[in-house]
């Protein structure tokens, strides 16, 4: 049932922090022991400097991210080399991204932490972007999920079913808040709009101000990703203060699925299927399904320079190296 | 380190490791079309006023 205590109340299991951080490690020395330099060092990281750059300020979710994966790789990786944090922020991601893409070589010693915004400025054509992430090696993504919330005294009160719920948001458009349009925002407002939420945006609102803002009455409906639920979005449920309208879904073998985090809350698909009787489809499925890919899938991406090889077994340690002999 | 902290960072997910799985989900994110963008681009004119 939508709204039970064990989804409200769930505390995320502990999962092993330790071997989440193995798996990591061991996917990145996949790769790094394919580099040339260091398979003729025989795999010894001993006295090696690995540069992670971070094209984010260092306060922000993907530099925690990061940092939590460099603990990992530290003490994993043999010779337990130092991982060198960089931290290049500005642009929305764009100013460590390019100098990354122009100077990074492919020898196993440089590697890149993106995010959602980094995939946007490459997929809306930013102009400043000199960066292809297509051409990125990626060896390690971390999903993760979103969810849209409105208060329980938004239009006349809210019920315990979301489908109802929205229904009532599509009649009574509710203020919102966002980031901007070319933010990984720009999927849950084009999600809105496909199901006939047509909310009043305010745009430059940051997440911290938005969920205040919520709180105090000012936006009646709002988004967050999974990883605020438990501290910011679980207490207002839990308290009645607040209602889950759906998720954007997890994707798993090929298949929408509920968002493992909240199994009881619909994800957007089912609920535009219930509203409308038919599934998304045509051009509208396409977009939203890519910039779902972009917020959801592919939240946070570790990756190593273009040209770095794939697979040891096609290494030839004295043979040049190029993207055509490494893939 | 606690598992508590790391929690808030990857949350339920499974972590997706390996160059095969991890390039489908970049492929999946870089898969936005020309004809996807355009589409993309009036739609958040007509709706938000907002051009990029």
């Amino acid at each position: 049932m939508f709204g039970s205590k064990r989804t409200l109340g769930r505390q995320f299991p502990a999962r092993s922090t330790l071997s989440a951080l193995a798996v990591a490690a061991g996917a990145a020395l996949t790769f790094i022991a394919a580099s040339p330099a260091l398979a003729q060092a025989d795999l010894d990281f001993a006295g090696e400097e690995i540069e992670l750059m971070v094209p984010y300020g260092p306060g922000g979710g993907s530099n925690t991210h990061n940092r939590l994966f460099v603990l990992g790789l530290q003490q994993t990786l043999p010779g337990q080399p130092t991982i060198v944090v960089r931290n290049v922020e500005g642009g929305g991601s764009i100013t460590g991204t390019n100098e990354f893409a122009a100077r990074a070589e492919p020898d196993g010693r440089a590697f890149i932490g993106v995010g959602s915004s980094t995939i946007l400025n490459q997929i809306l054509r930013d102009p400043s972007v000199r960066y292809d992430l297509g051409e990125f090696i990626p060896f390690l993504s971390s999903p993760g999920g979103s969810i849209v919330y409105a208060r329980s005294d938004f239009a006349g009160g809210l019920t315990d079913d979301p489908i109802e719920n929205i229904r009532k948001a599509i009649e009574n458009p509710p203020t919102i808040a966002s980031q901007t349009i070319t933010s990984s925002d720009i999927g849950m407002l084009l999600s809105y709009d496909l199901l006939g939420i047509k909310p009043k945006v305010v745009f430059g609102i940051g997440l911290g101000e938005s969920r205040a803002g919520l709180e105090r009455g000012e936006f009646q409906m709002r988004h967050d990703t999974m990883f605020s639920y438990g501290d910011a979005v679980a207490p207002l449920v839990e308290e009645g203060s607040a209602k889950l309208l759906f998720t954007m879904g997890y994707e798993e073998n090929g298949e929408m699925v509920r968002d493992p985090m909240v199994p009881d809350v619909p994800h957007f698909l089912e609920v535009y299927e219930a509203i409308y009787g038919e599934p998304l489809s045509g051009i509208e499925y396409d977009v939203w399904k890519s910039l779902f890919n972009v917020r959801v899938m592919a939240g946070k991406v570790l990756m190593l320079p273009a040209g770095t090889p794939r697979k040891s077994s096609r290494f030839t340690p004295r043979r040049r190296v190029t993207r055509s002999n490494c893939r | 380190m606690q598992d508590g902290p790391a929690q808030l960072i990857i949350g339920d997910y499974p972590q997706v490791t390996g160059a095969e799985a991890t390039s489908r989900i970049m492929e999946g994110a870089l898969s936005l079309t020309p004809e996807h963008l355009e589409w993309l681009k009036a739609w958040a004119a007509e709706t938000h006023g907002a051009t990029f």
